[in-house]
């Protein structure tokens, strides 16, 4: 499936799907999965998705919807291969502006330095793209649901270019996050690093082990002799 | 409203029409299929001619909707606030004033301009449809310009009536090529679409087909040589402008059979008495019955 | 990096695709009449009026083919980043981009079937020139008489005799924009006598 990105659904907190009826579990997929996203974009291969905007998405806002291969490494689209690729450091970074909760990107960049000048290169847009899983992160893949992104693109005076494709209809919060992603690579790289992305890692992380912690506390273990392994 | 694009319609959605308005322009009177959205409104009420609409309009033109000729009734009052509100554009419902026109069932009675562009609503845009319903049959009906069974359904017109008892969506052919569907206008607005210098789109949003008539294009309306065809209209002249060459509505006035006539076209007719017109109905006619007539804004024909 | 490819689309897209969309549709419903185009910064050799074009029209659904010398590394990567494109050969191109000699011989193209003639080609044919002098044009869109800077006859006579199958062009030059639909009959200009 060289043309969707890929959710391993093991990467998206610990959570298994092989035993679960699928069709049934749509909603609660796509909360889970879509914290992942960028997980599933390896660099130089965001895939080329969806191709209709769901009625909803076209009514609320601008439904734009985009292959999203443009984004980094355009041009250049290779094939989805089946495990992940090592990750990146920008795809690192990419990775956590996507899953920001909403407003926190702005608020710490703000906090850290004054916005620098940008052009546009595609003001933010919203689209949707199509998720996809693989049950107990093996197997085929399989679609899991749409989710909506924001998109956009500028560059600084520099003439570093800032990406930004995050989840959810926040156009404010996807210009933060390419401005980042324009700033990560230019002189105030460290600054940006200590001010932004260092905190976004360690919320992310306290968020991941919360959630660890309370879906750990409902683990049953059964004093069979078999659990039905045979 | 800016959490809505500009005309409602995503981006890559209006180049799908549009696409599909190019190929309907190159290809006269030919339906070209299209990925027709679902629209805030159900079908029946123009989701073809808004998506044509929306995938027409810029921010400077000025729009203009009718329905069944009256820039009044719900679904044009409804189709023009949602464009005032989701494209921005100003309105009016002064023809002459109007860059684009979308209309259900009616061609304005002033004529149109080279820089008009006139959006009808179809609901069935296929003119074979109700002789044979598989639209793989019509489609190869279509290829091969076969024909002969509309030709057999006016006939038997004849046969049965003594004329051809077609009134409206009267079958056209186009450029001598395809036989098109005019929406369901009445025949007295047939020889409206010929040559005219306006653009012409078609939208059937249910039935997912964009046509188009560019302008000054050869429109026949399907006849026989001993049945020529004929325009009709109402044997009356308008009960409030007094006009004689409008196409006009029948209005039933009272419980005792009192009826009147006015002008179809509301804007025509508005104008005309702004001119200082008036029909034997009229307020103003010194020799009119003293009845307060009010047009029933939910009738419809 | 790569800024260049990057910029040069549309501002506002939904209004200037919107006014760009009006442009080609005049063109388009009127043989023969040129249109003022404008709103995208392609990279050359592209005009920025088919540039205009290509972005009003063409996304991921649309695959494109690059004639000649429009096949550069920076038009692929603007094309990659606006529209998302796919490139493709003339047999399977939606729109095909080029000067006429490079877009050259017709029949690689699709024309359509009899019963889907709307599934063909639509050929952006970039001029020096664009002049309302030339072929004199007839058919749907056209008062009386029309006339055109075509870059040949022949070909757009023969296109013309398989109608309703066929291609359609649109021809760019500089911020211009003209169209000759499939439905237009094409004949050789009438000598001396023609005024433009």
């Amino acid at each position: 499936m060289p043309y969707c990105v890929s959710v391993d659904a093991k990467a998206l907190g610990q959570r298994s799907f092989g035993r679960e009826s699928v069709p049934r579990n749509i909603s609660a997929l796509r909360q889970v999965t879509s914290q992942g996203i960028c997980d599933g974009l390896p660099d130089g291969c965001f895939a080329r998705t969806v191709t209709q905007v769901s009625q909803i998405s076209s009514v609320v806002m601008e439904g734009i919807c985009y292959d999203m291969y443009s984004c980094i490494g355009y041009g250049k689209v290779v094939e989805m291969k089946d495990a992940f690729d090592e990750k990146t450091e920008r795809k690192t970074w990419m990775s956590l502006l996507s899953k920001a909760p909403a407003g926190r990107v702005a608020t710490l960049l703000d906090a850290a330095m004054a916005r620098p000048d940008f052009k546009w290169l595609r003001a933010p847009e919203i689209g949707s793209v199509m998720v996809q899983g693989r049950a107990g992160g093996t197997g085929a893949p399989f679609n899991i649901g749409e989710m909506t992104v924001t998109r956009c693109a500028l560059t600084l005076p520099g003439g570093e270019v800032g990406h930004a494709y995050i989840q959810g209809r926040r156009k404010a919060d996807a210009e933060a996050a390419a401005l980042v992603d324009a700033l990560m690579q230019g002189g105030a790289a460290g600054a940006v690093r200590t001010a932004v992305l260092e905190p976004l890692q360690a919320e992310q992380m306290i968020a991941k082990t919360a959630r660890a912690q309370k879906a750990a506390a409902t683990k049953v273990e059964f004093f069979t002799m078999a659990r039905g392994e045979d | 409203m800016t959490e809505y694009n500009f005309a409602y319609l995503d981006e890559q959605t209006k180049r799908m029409i549009r696409r599909a308005i190019l190929k309907g322009l190159a290809i006269p009177g030919y339906q070209v299929p299209f990925a027709s959205r679902e629209m805030p409104m159900p079908y029946g009420w123009g989701t073809g001619g808004v998506q044509v609409s929306a995938a027409v309009l810029t921010p400077e033109d000025r729009f203009k909707v009718i329905d069944q000729g009256a820039d009044d009734t719900t679904n044009a009052v409804s189709i023009r606030s949602f464009f005032e509100r989701t494209a921005g554009v100003a309105t009016t419902t002064t023809t002459s004033e109007a860059s684009v026109i979308q209309t259900r069932h009616r061609v304005p009675e002033e004529a149109l301009t080279e820089d008009q562009i006139l959006v009808y609503q179809v609901p069935i845009p296929e003119p074979l449809r109700f002789l044979e319903p598989r639209e793989s049959e019509t489609r190869k009906m279509h290829s091969l310009e076969e024909y002969g069974l509309m030709h057999v359904k006016l006939y038997e017109d004849i046969a049965r009536h003594g004329h051809i008892a077609t009134s409206y969506a009267y079958p056209v052919k186009v450029e001598g090529r395809y036989v098109m569907d005019p929406s369901p206008i009445p025949k007295f607005d047939n020889p409206k679409l010929g040559n005219m210098p306006a653009i012409q789109l078609f939208g059937a949003g249910r039935e997912q087909r964009i046509y188009a008539l560019p302008p000054y294009t050869q429109v026949v309306s399907l006849d026989f040589e001993d049945h020529p065809f004929e325009a009709s209209k109402a044997d009356h002249s308008c009960g409030l402008c007094g006009a004689t060459d409008s196409y006009l509505d029948e209005v039933i006035t009272d419980d005792q059979g009192g009826r009147m006539f006015v002008c179809s076209d509301t804007d025509y007719c508005e104008g005309r008495r702004a001119a200082g017109f008036f029909g034997e109905m009229s307020a103003e006619n010194p020799s009119a019955p003293t009845m307060t007539t009010q047009r029933n804004l939910e009738f419809q024909t | 990096m790569h800024a260049q490819t990057l910029s040069g689309g549309f501002e506002t897209p939904p209004v200037d695709s919107a006014h760009a969309f009006r442009a080609v549709m005049e063109a388009m419903a009127r043989p023969g009449q040129i249109k003022d185009i404008s709103g995208a910064q392609p990279p050359a050799p592209l005009s920025a009026a088919a540039g205009s074009v290509l972005l009003t029209l063409c996304d991921t659904d649309t695959p494109i083919y690059l004639a000649g010398d429009a096949d550069t590394d920076d038009v692929r990567a603007w094309l990659a980043f606006h529209t998302g494109a796919p490139l493709t050969g003339p047999s399977q191109a939606m729109f095909a981009v080029g000067r006429w000699e490079a877009l050259v011989p017709l029949q690689g193209y699709q024309i359509g079937t009899s019963e889907y003639p709307d599934r063909s080609a639509t050929l952006i044919v970039e001029c020096t020139e664009l002049t309302t002098s030339g072929a004199n044009l007839s058919g749907p869109g056209i008062k009386s008489r029309a006339a055109l800077s075509l870059p040949e006859l022949d070909a757009f006579q023969s296109n013309r005799g398989l109608f309703p199958l066929g291609l359609d062009f649109i021809f760019t030059c500089g911020g211009q924009v003209a169209a000759l639909p499939r439905s237009t009959i094409v004949s050789a200009p009438e000598g001396a006598m023609e005024v433009s």
